[in-house]
């Protein structure tokens, strides 16, 4: 993966600025001025390209450079190789948190949200019987918490939910 | 000076000192604690600020950035980790006088020496900003548009590793801020029809999104691997640990890393770890003894921490006077200035001077209240250090969502945090800076806005901006600043590339 990011990166970048190009025909022209407001998105659009193909051409050269000389074994060893599972687990919990945030109320998600976070961030030698006890009442006492300084501290008024 | 001491007085009432104390104590916290940052501090606490009063806001959150900056020393010596970039210099001879049973000792020095440089950057703060707030009233927006041009490009060049990537993740901060009603004509612009973004992406989700989730999710990546490391233990000291004699031996190593900080600090870009290691290597250049640097002597820590606090104080003069950030911190410091109504800058000085010397006098006080609290309260924070990250984190993630939710009410905010800490992680795995995304994001409307008043002044020509001196000089600064890296970039391509083709031959 990391011999292609910067080549991915810039075809990305490539394509977002034309569709970001082409959606700024879309605006509507107030004629107020005389530089109107799809102005500064093209002129946005067209940066982001030409940055993106420098980028592109950077790293085909780096690619090419690196197909002479092959990066060493060693260099890629001592990398820390990152684990992806927990990271699409803790997205994918986020959002169906967010999500039920409304329906189910505060508290009640929270909770929920903060004791299977819990799970999957706590490394697996402490994710024990004893520990499901300690996960859960720190849900509690954290979500109990926080509800209360927004709720009376900060006047702020969280979804209630089921509680409604 | 009256009004400075007008505004002293006020913030020293003791609603605002125990403010103070409270903002300067987390921020400590987030700044011992690796992984967590300034930046994440400041933009966890901005929604808060939000119930809060101007003054009371800005002198919470100018507590929160001095206490996370010193924060930053705790574990640097003790875990021999930085609690914050800024404070990587630190470990260079923090982290082996620690080993040696002298931790005491450098955390004095380290507490110390940040106060003192904390002071001397706040005192130049005060006497540099105003004359140069009324310097630049004089600007028209062609000069604005100009340096705002500038201040961009120096930080997408200076930010880290590639150039290029760091100006694509400016403009992705562009992209993003082009979202909603646009300025001067109200045109509404890429909303997708959805009527929530016909406002444009709220700052405050964005920088939450991008600063604290962003955190959560490559942390998440090693969240499996049981890392904790046990902070060293602390003998009993006495005072700070260290002699008068060892105390003005260091005078001048602490005057030329503080104004290596301040001068840092000023630059658009660069921030605190650049600072401090700028600072590191001067004082080893200067020092009778430059072979000792790095196996455990007091040299190396006031360096680090005089010229990373001082750092505060020199990236507060560029926001107050120009309204222009230096970097993520002070670009939130911004968002907290607008979500009050009010716009940093020379016509602050004239319009609320009384506020903008309420934040002069706040970082002073603060900067005393850090020294207090890290002296007194040292012991709590090393029991801080031993929270695991897997307990923090997930309620970190919890106000987050609280706090971007309590911004207008609604889950939209609530749930764009997640788009955009899913785009800072990408962003992290691509390589690119989130520095410049948040100035850009900042600063886009501001660059608009005047570049259209510009152009209204002048008629539609653009050429007519290098007329003016000062927007000349800026504009000619911003494309050099362009061309110079990318040229290099270029040559050195090319002398790879030709070695490349020897080395088969050869």
């Amino acid at each position: 993966m990391s011999r292609y990011t910067d080549l991915i990166v810039g075809s990305v970048f490539a394509v977002i600025a034309l569709i970001y190009f082409g959606m700024s025909f879309n605006i509507q022209e107030a004629g107020v001025t005389q530089m109107g407001p799809a102005f500064v998105p093209r002129v946005i659009a067209g940066m982001t390209f030409l940055l993106s193909i420098i980028l592109i051409a950077n790293s085909v050269g780096a690619l090419k450079h690196a197909e002479i000389q092959p990066a060493g074994a060693e260099d890629r060893a001592n990398e820390e190789k990152p684990h992806y599972v927990p990271v699409v687990l803790t997205a994918v919990l986020l959002l169906a948190y967010v999500m039920l945030l409304e329906p189910m109320g505060f508290i009640a998600s929270t909770i929920v949200y903060l004791f299977l976070q819990f799970n999957i961030s706590a490394p697996k030698t402490r994710k024990g019987l004893k520990h499901q006890g300690y996960f859960l009442a720190g849900a509690v006492v954290a979500t109990v918490a926080i509800n209360t300084l927004f709720v009376t501290g900060f006047n702020v008024m969280l979804p209630q939910g089921i509680w409604e | 000076m009256d009004i400075f001491l007008n505004a002293l007085w006020d913030i020293l009432q003791p609603a605002s000192v125990m403010l103070m104390f409270l903002g300067v104590a987390v921020g400590i916290v987030f700044g011992s604690i690796p992984g967590l940052s300034a930046a994440m501090a400041i933009a966890l606490f901005l929604p808060i600020t939000f119930t809060m009063g101007p003054n009371a806001g800005m002198t919470l959150l100018v507590s929160l950035y001095i206490g996370a900056i010193s924060g930053g020393l705790i574990s640097a010596v003790l875990l021999n980790i930085p609690g914050t970039p800024s404070s990587i210099a630190t470990c260079f001879d923090g982290a082996p006088m620690a080993r040696q049973g002298e931790a005491g000792k450098a955390l004095g020095v380290g507490i110390v020496f940040s106060f003192l440089g904390g002071l001397l950057a706040f005192t130049a703060l005060i006497f540099i900003a105003p004359p140069l707030a009324k310097f630049t009233l004089r600007f028209s927006p062609i000069e604005y548009f100009a340096i705002t041009v500038f201040a961009l490009t120096m930080i997408a060049s200076l930010a880290s590793g590639s150039m290029v990537k760091g100006l694509l993740s400016g403009m992705i901060g562009l992209l993003l801020a082009t979202v909603g009603v646009s300025p001067i004509d109200g045109a509404r612009r890429f909303t997708l029809d959805i009527d929530n973004l016909t406002s444009g992406f709220d700052l405050l989700p964005y920088l939450i999104g991008l600063f604290a989730i962003t955190e959560v999710l490559i942390a998440a990546e090693q969240f499996s691997a049981d890392k904790h490391v046990e902070p060293l233990a602390l003998k009993k000291i006495k005072g700070f640990g260290f002699t008068l004699a060892e105390f003005f031996a260091q005078k001048w190593n602490l005057l030329r890393s503080s104004l290596i900080g301040l001068f840092i600090g000023i630059l658009p870009g660069i921030g605190g770890s650049t600072s401090s290691i700028l600072a590191y290597i001067a004082a080893k250049k200067q020092s009778k003894y430059p072979e000792k640097f790095g196996t455990g002597i007091m040299d190396g820590v006031v360096a680090s921490e005089s010229a990373n606090n001082a750092t505060i104080g020199g990236a507060l003069i560029p926001l107050l006077a120009l309204g222009i950030p230096g970097d993520g911190v002070t670009a939130m410091m911004l968002g907290g200035f607008l979500i009050h109504g009010l716009t940093p800058g020379p016509l602050l000085f004239k319009t609320s001077a009384e506020f903008v010397y309420g934040i002069f006098a706040a970082c002073l006080v603060a900067n005393m209240i850090m020294l207090i609290l890290e002296f007194f309260g040292l012991r709590i924070y090393i029991k801080l250090l031993k929270v695991p990250k897997y307990i923090l984190l997930p309620i970190i993630v919890v106000m987050c969502v609280v706090g971007a939710f309590s911004v207008n009410n609604r889950m939209f905010d609530a749930e764009s945090i997640l788009l955009f800490g899913l785009i800072g992680y990408l962003m992290y795995k691509a390589k690119l800076p989130l520095a410049p995304a948040v100035l850009s994001f900042i600063l886009c409307p501001l660059i608009e806005t005047n570049l259209r008043r510009g152009l209204m002044l002048t008629e539609g020509s653009f050429l007519a901006f290098f007329a003016k001196p000062i927007a000349l000089f800026f504009l000619v600064t911003a494309i050099v600043a362009l061309i110079v890296p990318l040229v290099r970039t270029f040559r050195s391509h090319r002398a790879k590339a030709a070695g490349t083709t020897k080395t088969p031959v050869g």
